[in-house]
């Protein structure tokens, strides 16, 4: 009897450290896979390799971003007014046609398919950069509830069914990393970051999976990532995988070239140099 | 825990600006300068601790007044200028280029083009015996893209 005793309390006992320890993992991020994708192979990019984005009229980084293209002969000008504040314009080169879009707006980009337009709209001291995407179509502009201080580095779905944001705190909290589904305009906030510091994401040409560069120490004096890591955010961001781990490398600039295939720039640390490589990766449900 | 930092001004103060050509604006279209204060708020980015350790000032808190400072100064001197952030709070470190390049509004919605833009900061050094500047050199591309 003494023996059973004994033995039930060391089983109470490892049940409880073992229960305790999972919870303080899965609390802090370490469980919260398991995760479908690795890398297959890894080699230095060509100037062969060109982004998804890049190849895209619409997604691609507009040479000139107060003119940039859009769909036929429209384009996107942001000017400045003469109370030296911004605007967006919309501008048909056959016409000749101008419709202002917004006053106090900057930053617009088209959505893939060019019927949408996301911009940043400033509202108040206290709220300066607002995302508000225009529906061409209907008219109307939809508003999604995230804070007043979202970077611009926005990036529509190839599929145009979603747009990735960074939703910055204005004062207190955290960076979050957000999906807005379009046309409703609901977010979903798939991440967030201990550290004050921008996140670098891009699409897949699937439009299902995003990489995103996640980082986790920032330089005190250049406020730039000191670490940072490579994730794949999968199904709407409900599945997330660590893609790789290289503490000699700050990663930048995430961009898919194939669905399976991804660019990535690495920032070496001291004298190890910057490099681009073209990751083969694979992934799916695991 | 932060570790306690020289105190200021007594051992280490430095001032690390770029220097400011002013040059002859177009139009509204342009300003004369933008003034970056450095760091801003609670959000990781108050900089190097002031002299009270994790009581303020800290870097965010002296960068803003040197940068009013300065902006005061430039138009007693008739050029113009304006600050990235006019009070305290949190501005991502890729967004003050794009002020600066009339990209994008300050907090005040101010949306132009400067012809010159000065980043203000104060470092410090946990070691009191440090001595020198720091220089802190744009690696981010958009900072590059939009200074083209």
């Amino acid at each position: 009897m003494e023996r059973l005793r004994a033995h039930l309390s060391r089983l109470t006992i490892t049940a409880a450290v073992i229960l305790f320890g999972g919870a303080c993992l899965a609390r802090s991020g370490g469980i919260d896979k398991p995760c479908g994708w690795r890398i297959i192979s890894a080699r230095p990019a060509g100037p062969q390799d060109t982004a998804f984005v890049d190849r895209h009229p619409l997604l691609a980084e507009p040479q000139d971003p107060r003119n940039q293209p859009g769909p036929g002969s429209l384009r996107l000008l942001s000017v400045t007014t003469p109370q030296r504040t911004g605007a967006v314009y919309l501008f048909d080169q056959r016409t000749g046609d101008s419709t202002l879009i917004a006053e106090r707006a900057s930053m617009p980009r088209f959505s893939p398919d060019g019927r949408y337009i996301a911009f940043s709209l400033w509202r108040s001291r206290d709220r300066p950069w607002n995302l508000v995407i225009f529906d061409r179509k209907r008219g109307r502009r939809i508003e999604p509830a995230l804070g007043g201080c979202v970077t611009f580095d926005w990036r529509w779905s190839p599929d145009g069914r979603w747009l990735a944001v960074q939703d910055n705190p204005c004062k207190r909290g955290k960076c979050r990393l957000c999906l807005v589904s379009v046309p409703n305009g609901a977010v979903r906030c798939i991440d967030s970051l201990d550290v004050f510091a921008d996140y670098e994401f891009g699409w897949s040409p699937n439009s299902t999976d995003l990489a995103v560069v996640r980082p986790e120490q920032v330089d005190r004096h250049s406020e730039e990532p000191s670490v940072a890591d490579v994730w794949i955010f999968s199904d709407v961001g409900r599945r997330r995988c660590l893609l790789a781990i290289t503490p000699e490398y700050v990663e930048r600039e995430p961009m898919w070239v194939t669905d399976s295939t991804l660019l990535v720039e690495r920032q070496g640390s001291k004298s190890i140099q910057n490099d681009r490589v073209l990751l083969q990766v694979k992934g799916g449900r695991p | 825990m932060n570790p306690r930092y020289t105190p200021w001004p007594a051992a280490f103060f430095v001032l690390s600006a770029v220097l400011l050509l002013v040059v002859p604006v177009r139009a509204w279209s342009q300003i004369g300068a933008w003034i970056d204060p450095g760091h801003g708020d609670a959000c990781e980015q108050r900089g190097a601790p002031g002299f009270n350790g994790d009581t303020p000032p800290d870097e965010k808190d002296l960068t803003l007044i040197v940068a009013g400072e300065v902006m005061n100064r430039l138009g007693g001197l008739g050029y113009t200028s304006a600050l990235t952030r006019t009070f305290d709070h949190c501005v991502s470190v890729n967004v003050r280029p794009r002020i600066a390049a009339g990209l994008a509004p300050n907090d005040e919605g101010l949306t132009v083009e400067g012809v010159t833009f000065v980043s203000i900061h104060m470092d410090g050094d946990p070691d009191p015996s440090v001595r020198g500047t720091f220089r802190n050199l744009p690696v981010a591309k958009v900072a590059l893209q939009n200074f083209r």
